[in-house]
């Protein structure tokens, strides 16, 4: 019995705490990923009401971090060229293929919420934004790293499930890295 | 002509839209260069970077329950403190040299502040944790900063002058009547910009030891029958410290200035002679440390260029009771003749310096891969004045003042200092990129010194980073090492060399994800002239031979539970750094652990435990060695998102583990006893 209660303990003190993240990591990534949501060649047809909807993604712990996010995109971005930009946010618990949204940037969490989001951007063909590199190894389209220089990374491989047709230009500004 | 209008429709759109989706990446890898600029002034990209350099944030070090720039040093690898009977602290790199001061140097906001008397920082070690935006621990030469050679490591402090937007107040209180108090504050009108930060704080710290100096005989004069050391006795050491600091930063287009004055005053510790001055005088020993620089620094599209004139004051002024009642010493007029000092021996003494000069910077990027940067300085120091007042040498009553006839400073110290530095990073490949480095030195304390530094970074892939690099350096003796007279705890000597290091250095990185890595570093220096004063005058001098240090660093950071972050590092060195090819007075083997347990996004438990090995003696001191040491320092950390507002508690050194300092040889026969634990408690609020 004791053993439960302190694996409940330690199960509701896990779902408690939060993520690290670097905070100019995710100023770069904030501010770069809207942008090449343009250079998706369909995105006329992901969007709605000519609005860009960009889904960040997040672990509960990560509440206040996903707000701050989301308000500093609204800041820098009222609009991505011809089209709104709508950015909204979603547990990943929440997440489900009937989602509107045209792309998905996920936050840190455990293996099975990452896979699902992988799945659903893949059957919708939405572009999966991720902070972490390492989540290209597990199924996510584009991420952002900060080495001696900052280099955007496109899992092209995966891309052949996701089968999003990038506009040529696109090429010329990521580098390959396969899962 | 329907046909020839659509044609030309979805033509012009065609162009339209191509041009627009250029602008849009053209858009992105201007972002792409603005964060580069921002990782590398900030040294977010540590790892690509051809140094060995370790970044501690801000926020990292509020969790961790770091108070002052001390606590924050303290965490980086093969770091250690020493300190001495006047508590004046120094930061020591890789086991070298720990008796020198001037071996690390440290820059705030890009100004070297190590002062000209002592080469040494003690003071800033205090500056307040809230006033730091970020620091930037070097180990190894192979950084340089503003015209300035490095030796064994260097530290960047870079306040929040850098933004010039933190608004913000806080307090710290803890026993020993621990109290700080301080402010940052910005304003903007128009193109001018400008940013203060002020703080002041006051403790009253002490320690207990059992005997002085006078028990191991350091004023005993057998050959007159001399012998004071029945006069030795307990006391109770005043480590008080009483400081502030304001800072005010502005900017105006191209043009800027930075300047802080920062009066730092302490007791005179374990005594200025090894005899601490009684607890309740009011004994002092202040090192104030102001500067002030302005410049012009404007870019261009391939090149940038930066002129300033800067201008440093510090001084040493002490005053305290330097013996007590009873004291017998010889004449000074007739050495023969015996003194006896019945109210004890007083003592006031001031050395004040200056440093004027000027430097230049310039880079160029208008070469393809290239990325050069030429700088020169042109320096004069100079001693402004010299007092020295002391109880009456020949009747053992009065103040004298011997500032003419019997000073403790040589009143015509100077110096006149010409650097040139060329330097360039070429970029060979995308993964791998040389930088390489001349740099010259003429001053009229050493003989001319051309210096090289050269370095490869190699990029795997970006999980893997290997770096060389190979370092030439020297460090001129400082102000007190060739100036001091007349005195019994340390003689200067006009004749010394330039300590010389030559390093070489490997390091492997290895990235699990964005916040996970292990980095470990092999090194190899040779040290040669280097300087001490553990002679039986106590007159420094150079070492004839090399010293030479080498040894492992591995740094782990790592998370382990997704949740928690646990930073880990191991130092292991070994070699010598005596004149006897002995490794005495640091640790062989240091070890430290932080871990942050976020319990909530805002509330987080963090833990810093540190092990160092014991401690060899030098070679002529029987003494038993420095046992080893495992401190554990806790903190709670509390943010409220609403207030903007940060509450710190923390323990330093939970469990109360004796922490000692060595003392010199021949003086106190137990070592320099440091406070137990302590606790601090802040309050931070941005507006």
């Amino acid at each position: 019995m004791l053993k439960k209660v302190l694996l409940f303990i330690f199960i509701l003190k896990l779902s408690l705490l939060s993520y690290n993240y670097d905070k100019l990591l995710l100023k770069a990534q904030t501010s770069i990923f809207p942008r090449l949501i343009l250079l998706d060649h369909d995105i006329s047809k992901k969007t709605y009401n000519n609005t860009i909807i960009l889904t960040l993604v997040y672990h509960p712990s990560d509440i206040q971090k996903v707000k701050d996010i989301q308000k500093c995109i609204e800041k820098k971005y009222k609009k991505l060229d011809r089209y709104k930009l709508k950015v909204q946010i979603k547990e990943f618990k929440d997440l489900d293929e009937s989602i509107k949204t045209s792309a998905l940037f996920i936050l840190k969490s455990v293996d099975e919420d990452i896979k699902k989001s992988v799945e659903i951007a893949q059957k919708k063909h939405i572009i999966l934004f991720s902070y972490e590199l390492d989540y290209l190894k597990k199924g996510a389209l584009i991420s952002l790293y900060i080495e001696d220089e900052s280099n955007i990374y496109f899992n092209n491989k995966a891309n052949d499930i996701y089968k999003i047709e990038f506009l040529d230009i696109f090429y010329q500004i990521v580098r390959f890295k396969s899962d | 002509l329907r046909k020839v209008v659509l044609y030309l429709y979805i033509f012009s759109s065609f162009i339209w839209s191509s041009t627009s989706y250029e602008k849009l990446v053209d858009s992105i890898n201007h972002e792409l260069k603005k964060i580069d600029n921002i990782a590398t002034t900030t040294k977010s990209n540590e790892h690509y970077q051809p140094s060995i350099v370790t970044v501690l944030e801000h926020k990292r070090l509020v969790e961790l329950g770091c108070k002052t720039l001390l606590d924050a040093i303290k965490l980086a690898p093969n770091v250690d403190i020493s300190s001495d009977n006047i508590a004046y602290k120094s930061v020591i790199f890789r086991g070298s040299n720990p008796t020198s001061f001037g071996q690390s140097k440290l820059f705030i906001d890009g100004i070297l502040v190590n002062n000209i008397y002592f080469d040494g920082y003690s003071e800033y070690l205090d500056m307040p944790i809230e006033l730091i935006k970020r620091v930037e621990i070097i180990r190894g030469p192979g950084n340089k900063e503003n015209t300035v050679p490095s030796y064994a490591g260097s530290i960047r402090v870079i306040t929040y002058a850098e933004d010039m937007k933190k608004n913000s107040y806080f307090f710290q209180t803890g026993d020993y009547n621990h109290r700080v108090a301080g402010f940052t504050k910005s304003f903007t009108k128009s193109k001018l910009k400008v940013f203060t930060d002020f703080f002041y704080k006051k403790d009253d710290k002490y320690v207990n030891v059992n005997s002085d100096a006078l028990a191991s005989g350091i004023f005993d004069f057998p050959s007159l029958g001399i012998d004071n050391s029945d006069l030795s006795s307990s006391a109770k050491v005043p480590l008080y410290h009483k400081e502030y600091s304001l800072g005010v930063s502005l900017k105006y287009e191209d043009f800027y200035l930075k300047s802080r004055l920062y009066s730092y005053k302490q007791g005179s510790a374990f005594g200025l002679n090894y005899i601490p001055a009684p607890f309740d005088d009011e004994d002092y020993l202040k090192t104030p440390n102001h500067y002030i620089v302005t410049g012009y620094k404007k870019s261009f599209e391939d090149k940038s260029i930066d002129i300033k004139v800067g201008y440093n004051y510090n001084a040493l002024d002490t005053k305290s009771k330097l013996a007590p009642e009873g004291l017998e010493l010889p004449s000074l007029s007739d050495p023969t003749k015996i003194v006896t000092y019945t109210d004890g021996v007083y003592g006031e003494n001031i050395a004040k310096q200056e440093n004027i000069y000027h430097s230049l910077t310039y880079t160029y990027k208008g070469i393809k891969k290239h990325f050069f940067n030429f700088e020169y300085y042109f320096g004069y120091t100079h001693t402004k004045d010299v007092v020295s007042k002391i109880t009456n040498r020949d009747t053992g009553s009065g103040i004298v003042d011997y500032s003419d006839i019997f000073p403790f400073f040589d009143k015509n110290a100077h110096r006149e200092t010409y650097i040139f530095n060329l330097s360039d990073k070429y970029y060979y490949r995308k993964d791998i990129q040389f930088l390489y480095s001349l740099n010259y030195e003429n001053n009229s304390h050493i003989d001319p010194k051309l210096e090289p530094k050269l370095s490869v970074v190699y990029v795997l892939n970006e999980e893997n980073i290997i770096k060389l690099l190979y370092a030439k350096s020297h460090r001129t003796p400082s102000w007190q090492e060739l100036y001091t007279i007349n005195n019994y705890a340390r003689l200067g000597n006009p004749n010394l060399k330039a300590e010389r290091i030559e390093t070489y250095e490997a390091s492997y990185i290895k990235h699990f994800s964005n916040d996970n890595y292990i980095q470990s570093s092999l090194f190899y220096i040779i040290n040669s002239n280097q300087i001490h004063n553990n002679t039986p005058d106590n007159m420094y001098i150079n070492t004839q031979e090399d010293n030479k240090l080498y040894g492992l660093e591995l740094e782990l950071k790592s998370n382990l539970t997704p949740k928690d972050m646990i930073h880990l590092n191991f130092s292991y060195t070994d070699g010598e750094n005596t004149p006897e090819h002995t490794l005495a007075l640091v640790s062989k083997v240091l070890a430290k652990g932080q871990y942050t347990y976020n319990i909530k996004e805002n509330f987080t438990f963090s833990t810093i435990v540190t092990y160092e090995s014991s401690k060899e003696r030098l070679p002529d001191d029987d003494r038993d060695k420095i046992k080893p040491t495992i401190t554990t320092d806790i903190s709670l950390n509390y943010k409220q998102y609403k207030t903007k507002s940060n509450i710190n508690l923390s323990i330093k050194n939970l469990f109360n583990e004796k922490e000692v300092y060595p003392s010199k040889p021949g003086t106190y026969q137990e070592d320099y006893p440091q406070v137990g634990r302590t606790f601090v408690l802040s309050y931070t609020k941005r507006f």
